[in-house]
């Protein structure tokens, strides 16, 4: 009897650590418009586990299409910076970790941006890259960003600058109690040119000569405008 | 309010770009120049990375020459036979500057290249219009006297400009107009800066036909880079250069009204300051130490 209960113990406790994750995107298309100022996603999810909500630690990462990077090196030549190139990277675009707790290891998000790099670089090399995205807000840790709403619905607001190119976004979110994954669901959506941006981006790239005439009409067509007006004063 | 610039790939409020271009226009009715040798590397302060700067303002010199060409047009103050040579010179200028142009930005020298070259131009004409304008206020007469080039009656493949009243050989016209259309597609400018005293001081051209050909060969050679650069680079932002368009429309009109109520040697002591300064501000920003001794330029796949 006693081996029966320690067996169905034994085989139960793990199922109750488990978790199911559910999780949903207010939208999953953004067209960035002529008044783009950088977006927001909302993520919207629930968990069902035993466990109480306050000892689940959630994080939502947010993961943009992979860019280049030419890494240069600043060297002074008789007191003038002058650059030299030193090679070129792949690394994903924006990074940004979402918690539900105000203190999160900040070391996480550099530790899983460096695993992303193409290749190994120099130390000093990660820091400057790594400020460089920071200052563009396309690197960063969101610490208390996941909120709880009713029962085991929670909710939080990525936010995308508007340096973030267009492509496909991942969103992988992870459930954890006491250091062990209890579950993760993963969504993905698409940043793209809407309207007159779509135009002009797509004109410039595949009818380069058409875009440049299209542009030196405008500008005649101002300047000539411009010489009207003068003249009828 | 934000506008975002589909090339340059960032966001700018529209009522900053509309005042840069204001203030560019105005300063461009006050002095006579085209003012892309300010706007650039304005622009790039801002942060619009410096190939998008260089390549979209050509589209803002393209408007302001034409508006300005027409007015000397009609004063009969534009020399099209120089104007066509100057011309044939700046496209050929110009073809090599686009690809020198391609060629920095693919080894990641042209924003240094550009700052570097706009340092050297602005600190070398800023000093010389400093000195000339300081001169000129000492002396009362403050004339330009235009002197004959004998050299330049040596050189062969003469030729006759009626409405300058000279009589030379095309060669030089040929090299100057290389000259600033090279220019024009690597730092962005019209070239007026340099055209206006290329033509008064080394072709011996009359100041009065001076501006309108030069504003006729600037208008050319703009549009053509303009062109060039949307092909070969692929840089040129409408949206930026349409926002600057209407601030530098409304702003050259400030400009001729300000113009109008200061003394020549007043407009030209003010513009070298300008010059000047911004000169000096691209020359700090080439000698301050870097935060970090890498720097990363971003590139879509």
């Amino acid at each position: 009897m006693i081996r029966c209960c320690s067996f169905l113990i034994a085989l139960f406790i793990p199922l109750m650590a488990q978790a199911q994750l559910f999780t949903e995107l207010a939208e999953t298309l953004f067209d960035v418009r002529p008044d783009f100022d950088g977006t927001e996603v909302v993520l919207i999810g629930t968990i069902q586990t035993s466990i109480a909500r306050d000892d689940i630690e959630l994080r939502v990462e947010m993961k943009g299409p992979p860019i280049a990077a030419n890494m240069f090196k600043n060297e002074s030549v008789g007191g003038i910076w002058m650059q030299t190139a030193e090679g070129r990277i792949t690394i994903p675009s924006l990074l940004i970790h979402s918690h539900n707790i105000p203190n999160p290891n900040q070391g996480k998000l550099i530790q899983k941006f460096s695993q992303n790099i193409s290749q190994p670089i120099p130390s000093d090399a990660l820091e400057a890259l790594v400020a460089q995205l920071q200052e563009r807000d396309q690197l960063r840790s969101l610490p208390a960003g996941i909120h709880w709403r009713s029962g085991t619905l929670f909710k939080t607001r990525l936010p995308i600058p508007s340096t973030a190119p267009m492509g496909t976004y991942s969103i992988t979110t992870e459930a954890y109690h006491d250091g062990e994954l209890l579950g993760t669901h993963q969504l993905t959506f698409e940043l793209g040119r809407g309207g007159i941006e779509r135009g002009l981006f797509l004109l410039a790239n595949e009818h380069g000569w058409l875009y440049g005439i299209l542009g030196v009409v405008l500008a005649a067509f101002v300047g000539l405008g411009t010489a009207a007006l003068a003249n009828r004063r | 309010m934000p506008i975002y610039l589909p090339i340059a790939e960032i966001s700018m409020d529209v009522m900053v770009l509309l005042g840069l271009g204001a203030l560019v226009g105005t300063l461009s009715g006050i002095f006579g120049v085209g003012g892309g040798f300010l706007l650039t590397p304005l622009l790039i302060f801002m942060g619009i990375p410096a190939p998008v700067a260089v390549a979209s303002q050509a589209n803002l010199i393209v408007a302001s020459s034409m508006s300005g060409m027409i007015s000397q047009w009609r004063r009969k103050n534009v020399d099209i036979r120089m104007g066509m040579i100057l011309i044939a010179g700046g496209l050929v200028g110009s073809f090599f500057g686009v690809l020198l142009f391609r060629y920095l930005k693919h080894i990641g020298q042209i924003d240094f290249t550009v700052s570097a070259l706009y340092v050297v131009f602005l600190g070398i004409i800023g000093s010389l219009m400093m000195v000339e304008s300081i001169r000129a206020m000492t002396n009362r007469t403050g004339r330009i006297k235009r002197r004959r080039r004998a050299w330049l009656h040596k050189m062969p493949f003469h030729m006759v400009f009626p409405t300058s009243r000279i009589a030379i050989s095309i060669i030089p016209p040929l090299l100057v107009g290389a000259m600033i259309g090279f220019l024009a597609a690597i730092m962005g400018v019209g070239g007026g800066f340099i055209m206006i005293p290329a033509m008064i001081y080394l072709l011996g051209m009359p100041t009065a036909v001076v501006i309108g050909t030069s504003m006729f060969q600037i208008l050319v050679l703009a549009a053509a880079t303009s062109i060039l650069q949307a092909i070969t680079n692929q840089s040129v932002d409408i949206m930026l250069g349409a926002v600057l368009m209407v601030g530098g429309a409304i702003g050259a009109q400030l400009g001729v009204m300000i113009g109008g109520k200061l003394k020549a040697e007043q407009i030209r002591i003010l513009l070298a300051f300008l010059v000047l300064l911004v000169g000096v501000r691209m020359f700090m920003t080439m000698i301050e130490t870097p935060t970090f001794t890498y720097r990363f330029a971003f590139e879509a796949l």
